[in-house]
């Protein structure tokens, strides 16, 4: 039992020694640039999905003053409205993510503490991108 | 002969003159006439594409704690929205112009509201 947890314990110190461990900057140099390239493929994703959207929440507001009802126009106009709202969102979160990847990729050139300070930095950078666009919306 | 000939080089060159002038002149007036109302006019899709903006724009002030309360005119042409009517404060007035411009298709805000205080 003693020799079990002895070897749990060599194990987890040997995978948090593996985590901490800084990359070459070549390595991040690539990483970076794929977390880049990964980011504004994902931003260009959703700004094309928010205008899709858009268009076809547009579209049946204009069907529904082609039919004259008042009250389908209201109702197709406020859905529009959150439709643009949900796309924006949407778009400035893939934004912050994608400033997240590329945060965390260039935190692999530190080592040990600072790295994961580096690393939670990132992440409250990310929260907090995310609550603003909620905010926002 | 000669002469003759010279006479209908001449009637052509005339008559061929006069066309060309004739097509210059209807060209350009038919594209000074096109002018002066195109600014003024709107094809189909902008009028659908502006009642689609007039509507959002009202749904957004109706929408609103700050704004329902008033009623609000609502014009747009071309993208750019007029806001007209009375309202009682210059923070519902900012806020009626912020909600109008954040509508997707709208380009401009004209904002004509006015502030009457309530009497009494």
């Amino acid at each position: 039992m003693h020799l079990k947890a002895l070897c749990a314990l060599v194990a987890a110190a040997f995978a948090l020694t593996a985590c901490n461990k800084s990359e070459t900057p070549a390595e991040v140099q690539h990483d970076v640039a794929s977390a880049q390239a990964e980011a504004q493929r994902d931003v260009a994703d959703a700004t094309a999905d928010a205008k899709e959207a858009n268009a076809d929440a547009d579209k049946n507001v204009a069907d529904a003053i082609a039919d004259n009802d008042a009250d389908d126009v209201t109702e197709q106009a406020r859905d529009a409205n959150e439709t643009a709202d949900k796309g924006n969102e949407r778009i400035k979160v893939a934004k912050a993510e994608a400033a997240h990847k590329v945060a965390v990729q260039k935190c692999e050139a530190l080592t040990g503490a600072p790295q994961e300070e580096c690393k939670d930095d990132a992440e409250k950078t990310l929260d907090q991108a995310k609550e603003a666009a909620k905010v926002n919306r | 002969m000669m002469p003759n000939l010279t006479r209908t080089l001449l009637v052509a060159a005339a008559l061929g003159s006069t066309a060309l002038a004739g097509c210059v002149s209807t060209h350009d007036s038919q594209s000074s006439s096109r002018e002066s109302p195109a600014a003024s006019q709107q094809t189909a899709g902008e009028v659908v594409e502006d009642g689609v903006v007039t509507a959002k724009v009202k749904a957004r002030l109706v929408d609103d704690p700050v704004t329902k309360a008033y009623q609000i005119n609502v014009e747009t042409f071309k993208g750019t929205v007029q806001l007209s009517g009375f309202v009682d404060s210059a923070e519902a007035r900012a806020r009626a112009q912020q909600l109008a411009s954040n509508v997707g298709g709208v380009k401009d805000v004209k904002n004509s509201l006015e502030v009457r205080k309530p009497e009494g």
